[in-house]
């Protein structure tokens, strides 16, 4: 009652938006911070490491070629299974740690957060690539100190397209996480549409004419790992943006529109 | 202080009967289908198998195909496959990512025997499971006969449900040791798909470039050993594969799971 001229409205019109360089940082920081990320981030790197150890030594002893671009090759392989979880994990952990209510007070601007964390995903795929590379640069003066022949050749569309194909991997974990909004189920989800669909599409494709024809349009797998061969014609272009727009852009799309409406619990 | 509570100062449990065992069963089984996550995967699987069976007699009819009744127990697999071992999964993992492993372990101190009921409880999903698959693929296998017009097969359903049950008791319980392992849900589900899905393409490349390690896989792959239970055909050696390999997968995931169960921080 007495209060007098203490003001009763809080005034933030001078205080600036949080800068998104910053929500960034925070959401890159959350990705390796706990002790789930952590692992998984040491988890891929690790196994990266030891499937290119084992090849380098196999190769080695049978006396068979090894170039760069394989070693490269199979440090992606190993990168592409766990990195989409990475990306998952990223979206679906705000909702079952229940952290999503401090994230969503500090910046009510849903899609800002979500934005920064798909960035996260990108910069953490970009830190396995290199990863994969140094990987690859190692096992690869190994292969040569087991008695093979130095062989750097790498191929630079391979390169492109193993970046392409991590980059969607992630972002293929990330819309599926979105869209889902639950761990184990966007992992499950995540993990039969990349290994078990493209099995699945085989087999229809071998037994129907028709199925044959149209599933280039909608197998997404297999329409990235074109890439690796090069030189895409227009055909196989549209392929891979009609694919992607069902497996990638749909997903995310119906996704963040849950997001910006799910109840913070 | 007035001393009316005289002998009221403990607590005597000693005349108490513990939980019977059965009862620890009976509340595992409807955690499995009681919470939204549990009741969806259910659902899922159940929903799943018919849809992957409808596609599979599509297929079928529409190319004129002669198939048999082992063929649809194969595609109503295809689901189960994936999806049974993940409910063995969170069937440990969700009493720690939801926390209620507190309350469960309070109301039962002894819990290797909360272990046991759980364990019970997925055994006991594994032949509803069956039955539901078997059901489908029975019906979809008649349907075939009836549209098509072909002879309708049947084999030797017994000896297919029977071998069926084993798969789905060992996929169900693996799904369990790995959850038991690393008592938390996404690391359970993920080396699981990753071991059955994604293993399997270097497995295959390492035993084409090696001859020892081609002779040696079948006892060591516990996937590649399960083979011939899906495909009814397994007999004398492969029952040793599926014994060898099962050890490294299950057994011994399963008995370091128990013991971290036994000690670890209840939070």
């Amino acid at each position: 009652m007495t209060s007098a001229g203490l003001p009763v409205t809080f005034d933030v019109t001078d205080t600036p938006g949080i800068p998104f360089t910053r929500l960034f940082k925070v959401e890159l920081r959350k990705a390796f911070d706990t002790r789930a990320g952590r692992w998984l981030v040491g988890v891929t790197a690790g196994i990266a490491l030891v499937a290119d150890l084992i090849i380098a030594i196999v190769l080695a002893a049978k006396d068979e070629n090894l170039a760069y671009g394989d070693l490269v090759a199979g440090a992606a392989f190993v990168c592409s299974v766990l990195l989409p979880v990475l990306g998952i994990m990223l979206v679906t952990s705000e909702w079952s740690q229940r952290t999503a209510m401090t994230t969503f007070s500090l910046e009510p601007r849903r899609m800002r957060i979500v934005m920064a964390k798909m960035l996260a995903g990108v910069a953490l795929t970009a830190f396995v690539i290199a990863f994969a590379l140094v990987v690859g640069v190692l096992c690869n003066l190994l292969y040569v100190a087991f008695g093979g022949s130095l062989d750097w050749t790498f191929g630079w569309s391979g390169f492109f397209a193993f970046i392409a194909t991590q980059t969607m991997a992630m972002l293929g974990g990330f819309a599926l996480a979105c869209l889902l909004l639950n761990t184990p189920a966007a992992i499950v989800v995540f993990f039969v549409y990349k290994w078990v669909l493209p099995g699945l599409f085989a087999i229809g494709a071998a037994l129907m004419a028709w199925f044959n024809d149209l599933v280039d349009w909608i197998d997404f797998q297999s329409a990235q790992n074109r890439l690796f061969d090069g030189g895409l014609t227009s055909t196989e272009w549209g392929q891979l943006v009609v694919s992607g727009v069902i497996w990638l852009v749909v997903p995310l799309v119906i996704g963040l529109w849950r997001i910006q409406r799910a109840e913070v619990k | 202080m007035s001393a009316v509570a005289t002998g009221l100062d403990t607590l005597d449990v000693s005349g108490t009967p513990r939980v019977p065992f059965t009862r620890l069963v009976s509340v595992e089984l409807r955690k499995l289908a009681d919470t939204r996550a549990g009741r969806w995967l259910l659902i899922s699987i159940a929903a799943v198998t018919l849809l992957v069976l409808i596609i599979q007699m599509a297929v079928v009819l529409g190319q004129g195909l002669h198939v048999k009744f082992t063929d649809f127990l194969q595609g109503m697999n295809i689901p189960m496959a994936i999806l049974l071992p993940v409910l063995g999964v969170l069937s440990v993992t969700s009493e720690w990512s939801q926390r209620t492993a507190m309350v469960t372990f309070t109301l039962e101190p002894s819990r290797l025997r909360i272990v046991a009921a759980k364990f019970v409880s997925i055994l006991v999903i594994a032949p509803v499971a069956l039955a539901i698959g078997l059901v489908l693929a029975a019906l979809a296998n008649v349907f075939y006969g009836a549209v098509s017009g072909d002879t309708v097969v049947w084999g030797n359903p017994g000896r297919s449900a029977l071998l069926y049950l084993l798969l789905y008791v060992l996929s169900m319980a693996s799904g369990f040791a790995l959850g038991a392992l690393f008592l938390n849900s996404p690391a359970g589900i993920v080396f699981y798909v990753v071991y059955s899905f994604v293993l399997a393409i270097p497995f295959e490349i390492a035993a084409q470039l090696m001859d020892w390690f081609k002779s040696l896989r079948p006892w060591i792959d516990f996937n590649f050993a399960q083979g011939p239970l899906i495909d009814t055909t397994i007999s004398g050696k492969e029952w040793g594969h599926l014994v060898t390999s099962g050890l490294i997968w299950l057994v011994v995931p399963l008995l370091i799971g128990i013991w971290r169960i036994r000690r670890a921080e209840v939070k």
